[in-house]
């Protein structure tokens, strides 16, 4: 029993569109959403203005592409911290683990919808550094851009499916949303490439997917062919896959032992 | 209503809240272990940007600017913790309570400035390690007292922050972290002030941060006492500034509340 119960939460997929259509209507009027994009174009303004004042504007792709980067985590960490406690705390929860679809999946599914935050943030960082620095970001291979943005989209949604799970688990949500943000953006070289840090910190570095990520979207607005690109994509792919496997099966986990506990419903 | 005596016994009973509030938000292990590695960790981060764009003269420029950032950040926390009385149904409590709110107020979220002032100056001296940057005692022993200004004159903005916070409560973080990316990209943190168009200086310095960190600069860069002098007096006067405004604030919201507005329900 316990065996096709995993099997039905993880593999089955009618969860996702669920849950991606509900949090494209709900995210509207939550102020997570706000606090994930309000920043973005004020980072552009900073990054932008460091490069400027130094006379390193060779370096001002770092100042466009670091913002998106940065509302993607946030929104990971600021969605993920009630994903599933809200619908425990409102007791929803035996509703949607009773209704015909993976409850995994919708999570899964609502989280990939608060990527679509990426849009506006590149929007924002990228008309800033336009409209007052006059730097149009070129992207000379659009092909890997857009499926380096994808890709890192997912691996982000997925992180946040692991974060989700760990917050409903142990973790005391508020301290670790408030506590995961910048020693992500550092590890995740979102601004300052992974490679020119100490080897040590750089093998580190590599285990986070954005350094992955964020080399892969700045090569792409570089007209040279993009170095490494199968490698970066691979690595890429694998960490976001090893986030989402982690990620559903400790709520599948959870789950199992909230039922053995009798503790759905409870805080 | 503005007795020092009653005031002084209306802000300790505020940071009995405050000190209760803080223990349940963290223990010595969450605070140390996880708090503070993350602010070690964002001054870090800005120094490599500054490693990477600029001379050592520019990291530790930028060193300072971050570190000081990460104690607005901290401090403007009170913009949430000015909300959690109306979360937790405390507030109508308050409201008919003799005293006068913005002394209730400037207690209740005094560990963010105190908090702040501890993992600033932990982070400035950490990372000064790393990018071969010297302090001698007396140094320090300014630098900590500068931080501390700094902060509580900094924590007298947030606690206008906080009034208006208290207002729309589903956007305390929103405000807070828009008035920390604000500061951070005009108050002279990252580039000087000066980088920036005339209507943005004169702006900036209505800002507390903006004055302590020049004051710290100057510690650090060996700056006439004098100068040095003049930037914190500008710091205690643009932070007295904000508490009476806070002041004003507390006491409208509070005044409303009593008529029957929506801030009790």
């Amino acid at each position: 029993m316990m065996r096709r119960n995993f099997e039905y939460s993880t593999v089955d997929l009618s969860g996702f569109g669920t849950g991606f259509r509900f949090q494209t209507v709900a995210m509207r009027s939550q102020s997570d959403t706000y606090f994930s994009l309000i920043t973005s174009p004020f980072f552009a303004l900073l990054y932008m203005a460091i490069m400027e004042y130094s006379g390193r504007t060779d370096l001002n792709t770092h100042a466009v592409i670091a913002p998106m980067l940065m509302t993607l985590w946030t929104a990971a960490l600021s969605f993920s911290g009630e994903m599933i406690s809200e619908n425990r705390e409102n007791g929803r929860l035996e509703l949607l683990l009773a209704a015909p679809a993976s409850f995994p999946m919708l999570v899964f599914g609502r989280l990939c919808a608060c990527m679509l935050l990426s849009l506006p943030s590149f929007g924002m960082s990228y008309m800033t550094a336009g409209l007052v620095f006059d730097y149009w970001m070129p992207i000379h291979h659009p092909g890997v851009f857009v499926g380096a943005l994808v890709l890192t989209a997912l691996a982000t949604a997925a992180a946040a499916t692991a974060l989700a799970s760990a917050f409903v688990l142990t973790l005391g949500a508020r301290i670790v949303q408030n506590t995961l943000s910048f020693p992500v953006y550092l590890l995740g070289g979102i601004i300052v490439p992974v490679s020119m840090f100490p080897g040590w910190l750089e093998a580190i570095s590599r285990l986070v997917y954005l350094s992955w990520s964020a080399d892969l979207l700045r090569a792409s607005t570089t007209p040279e062919p993009v170095a490494n690109a199968v490698m970066g994509f691979s690595m890429l792919s694998l960490l976001g896959l090893s986030a989402l496997a982690f990620g559903l099966l400790s709520i599948v986990w959870f789950l199992r032992r909230a039922k053995e506990l009798g503790t759905l419903s409870k805080e | 209503m503005l007795h020092p005596v009653q005031a002084a016994r209306t802000v300790t009973q505020g940071v009995v809240v405050s000190v209760a509030d803080f223990r349940s938000f963290y223990t010595w292990r969450t605070w140390s272990g996880a708090w503070l590695v993350r602010i070690v960790c964002q001054v870090a981060f800005y120094s490599l940007i500054g490693n990477m764009v600029g001379d050592s003269d520019y990291v530790i420029y930028v060193i300072i600017g971050a570190a000081m950032m990460a104690c607005v950040a901290e401090t403007l926390m009170t913009s949430a913790s000015s909300t959690w009385d109306r979360t937790l149904g405390t507030l109508p409590l308050l409201v008919g309570a003799p005293v006068e709110p913005g002394f209730f107020y400037f207690g209740r979220s005094l560990m963010w400035p105190l908090s702040a002032t501890v993992t600033t100056s932990v982070a400035i001296l950490t990372l000064s390690l790393f990018f071969d940057l010297t302090w001698s005692p007396a140094q320090i022993a300014l630098l900590v007292l500068l931080v501390l200004i700094t902060s509580l004159s900094t924590y007298c903005l947030a606690l206008v922050v906080g009034a208006l916070a208290m207002i729309f409560p589903g956007a305390r973080n929103v405000i807070s972290s828009l008035v920390t990316i604000l500061a951070t990209c005009f108050c002279g943190a990252m580039v000087p002030v000066e980088f920036w168009p005339p209507a943005i200086q004169w702006a900036a310095q209505a800002v507390p941060v903006t004055h302590g960190l020049e004051a710290i600069r100057g510690i650090e860069g060996g700056t006439r006492a004098a100068d040095i002098l003049m930037s914190t007096s500008w710091t205690v006067i643009t932070g007295a500034l904000w508490f009476a405004l806070s002041l004003f604030l507390f006491r409208r919201n509070f005044s409303a509340a009593r008529k029957g507005t929506s801030l009790l329900t």
